[in-house]
């Protein structure tokens, strides 16, 4: 893979999530924000090895998926300030970020319920006969949901091509996953017996070529595959309104993991000084933030329609 | 702010007074946890189906389950448990089995979280037979319908507008005199007025009573009547409480199909409380939540629209008569 090319993506959204928490701080961003910083390169690896024509399916953590996926970095942002120009015209916000030119099926709130559907674009590529897979993205927390077991198995029995990464970061929200489950990730998707894989999701090199085997495997008939990236998140699990949550995990965890930054393990590889990629990639998101600032906000009239078609037809809005 | 919050110390009572309650939620305050136990105040991992049925299986035994679901957004993930098993327990066993469980989820309100987080669903909760489903209207309500649910022996709902909570919550209009507790059923007279009567549940008694004040200051006393509860619904003590003869703006956040309010409007036509043309229905458009602030203008009845209800439309309201 191309180094360069990966710290540049995970750069982006490092800032570009930098960026909005500045937003957040200053009651620009409406509702809430799941920052994805710490976790760059799981996103880049695996979006990395997909074909476009591959469907993701993303959660309330869906940033950096978006753009790693190849969404507008200028419509995402103007999504998530509810300005005129958004990817989903104000409607979704931050957690429900959606695509379709870029094959982001939607990114839900609502933990775990993106599994199924997930599943249902693997049996649908199947059925297409290209040889094409489906990603979703998960986060460690979806495995105490009785959803994902159900996905994984029907997956299973029917052999979908689908890949599941599994961001495990620990948390689930301001809860310790290990105060709440008995197994980790790894030992549970293990113990259903499917393909798996644990990497060190802050590497993004190790992360797609994991990615790379297993979406491999899975447009070769195997099954679905998960991968699980052992990662961390760098600020926090979400903000709403103007403050950050106060500090709600161990201070030596937190120091532990940011000496392992997915920047600074990528940038301990490449050979080349990389101040002005930070300043190039630092002035385009400024740029993007200014025009998305000054653009206004989106019209009134149509927060009624797009419900249902029926209801357009007959102006049923208000 | 010094005066604790009425939810708070509702919940504190009751986990003192009663033994046999535990909380069920993925999220436990740590001073709860050293005062009452990990053992009652239990931590639950996303599994929102898992939890509830639990809870029901705790109640059906003789326990009782507070299940803080968080946003009521993340019950509908446990619907089957809620419609097909907690609430007919008690009528498919003929009396044997009681459901003491109570579910607090937080509805909508300026938090700009979206369409899969923002619900107001007490008129789809209330078409459930078998559940209580309060709406607090104030922060001594929340503290008040908990009260009550917390010694009800039958599955309530409580849904908590995140305004009730917000930082400035204790400036919030409160017509209730203190958190004590609430009956189920009855309507509370949450202002007096003599000119038009506005009825209101949840959010908008809220906004009735702040566009009450400004109706005053034009000279119109309004009257607000709080249901507290969409089921049971206070059906003929709203009959009871309108102002006689005069005008009712019937408020909700939700849309008008099928609404708790719709049903009301009915009954007090039906009953002669009053006039066919003095009835208002000011509800919420029929659209899921939208995150932007600009596309939330106008979707909601909030005291502006109450109060150009009544004086700016070509016939006002107040002058019907």
């Amino acid at each position: 893979m191309d180094l360069l090319s990966a710290y540049r993506d995970m750069l982006t959204i490092r800032l570009f999530e930098e960026s909005l928490l500045r937003c957040a701080d200053q009651g620009l961003v409406p509702g809430t924000i799941h920052p994805y910083t710490g976790q760059e390169a799981v996103a880049v690896g695996v979006l990395g090895a997909r074909h476009p024509a591959e469907w993701v399916v993303s959660f309330y953590r869906c940033h950096g998926h978006a753009l790693a996926a190849g969404c507008s970095p200028e419509r995402v942002m103007r999504e998530i300030l509810g300005r005129r120009g958004g990817l989903c015209g104000g409607k979704s916000g931050s957690m429900h970020l959606a695509d379709r030119a870029n094959r982001l099926l939607g990114s839900t709130s609502i933990v775990a319920a993106q599994l199924p559907v997930a599943a249902g674009a693997a049996m649908a590529a199947r059925l297409d006969g290209a040889g094409h897979a489906a990603l979703v993205f998960c986060g460690d927390g979806a495995l105490g949901a009785g959803g994902a077991y159900e996905t994984l198995s029907i997956a299973a029995a029917q052999r979908l091509p689908l890949l599941v990464v599994c961001e495990d970061n620990g948390w689930q929200d301001q809860t310790a996953s290990e105060w709440v489950r008995h197994l980790s990730p790894t030992e549970l998707v293990g113990g259903l017996n499917l393909p798996h894989v644990q990497v060190d999701g802050n590497d993004v090199e190790a992360v797609r070529d994991a990615a790379t085997d297993a979406l491999a495997a899975c447009r070769a008939g195997a099954g679905p595959q998960v991968i699980v990236a052992r990662t961390y998140l760098r600020d926090f699990h979400a903000q709403l309104g103007e403050h950050p949550p106060p500090p709600y995990r161990p201070e030596q965890e937190r120091r532990r993991w940011a000496a392992r930054d997915p920047l600074t393990v990528a940038a301990g590889r490449i050979p080349t000084d990389l101040t002005s990629l930070h300043a190039e990639v630092a002035a385009e998101i400024d740029a993007l933030l200014l025009a998305a600032l000054a653009a206004g906000e989106p019209d009134p009239a149509t927060a009624t329609t797009g419900v249902s078609v029926t209801a357009d037809l007959i102006g049923a809005g208000r | 702010m010094s005066r604790r919050h009425p939810a708070g110390e509702a919940i504190r009572e009751a986990f003192t007074e009663q033994p046999t309650l535990s909380h069920f939620s993925t999220y436990q305050q740590e001073d709860l946890v050293a005062q009452y136990g990990a053992d009652r105040m239990v931590r639950m991992p996303i599994a929102e189906n898992a939890m509830l049925g639990m809870a029901l299986g705790m109640a059906l035994v003789g326990r009782r389950v507070l299940f803080s679901v968080n946003r009521v957004a993340f019950l509908f993930s446990a619907f089957d448990q809620l419609v097909n098993q907690v609430a007919t327990w008690r009528y498919m066993s003929d009396g044997q089995f009681s459901v003491p469980l109570v579910i607090r989820g937080l509805t909508r309100g300026g938090e700009h979280l979206g369409a899969q987080h923002e619900h107001v669903p007490y008129g789809l909760l209330s078409q459930i037979p078998g559940l209580v489903v309060a709406v607090p209207g104030s922060p001594n309500a929340v503290g008040g319908l908990l009260r009550t649910a917390l010694g009800h022996p039958d599955p309530v709902v409580v849904l908590e507008s995140p305004r009730l909570f917000a930082p400035t919550w204790a400036e919030l209009p409160e017509p209730e005199p203190s958190a004590a507790a609430l009956p189920f059923g009855v309507a509370g007279l949450a202002r007096p007025g003599t000119d038009l009567t506005l009825v209101a549940i949840g959010n908008t008694v809220i906004e009735s009573l702040l566009a009450a004040r400004r109706l005053a200051e034009h000279g119109i006393q309004a009257r607000v009547v709080d249901l507290r509860t969409a089921a049971p619904l206070d059906r003929d003590g709203v009959a009871a409480m309108v102002v006689p003869d005069r005008p009712v703006i019937l408020v909700d956040e939700q849309s008008r199909s099928g609404s708790v309010l719709t049903d009301l409007a009915y009954h007090l036509v039906r009953t002669g409380a009053v006039r066919p043309e003095h009835v208002e229905l000011l509800t919420g458009a029929p659209v899921p939540a939208p995150v932007s602030a600009a596309l939330l203008d106008g979707l909601l009845p909030d005291a502006e629209r109450i109060v150009r209800a009544v004086i700016d439309t070509p016939a006002p309201l107040t002058q019907r008569r």
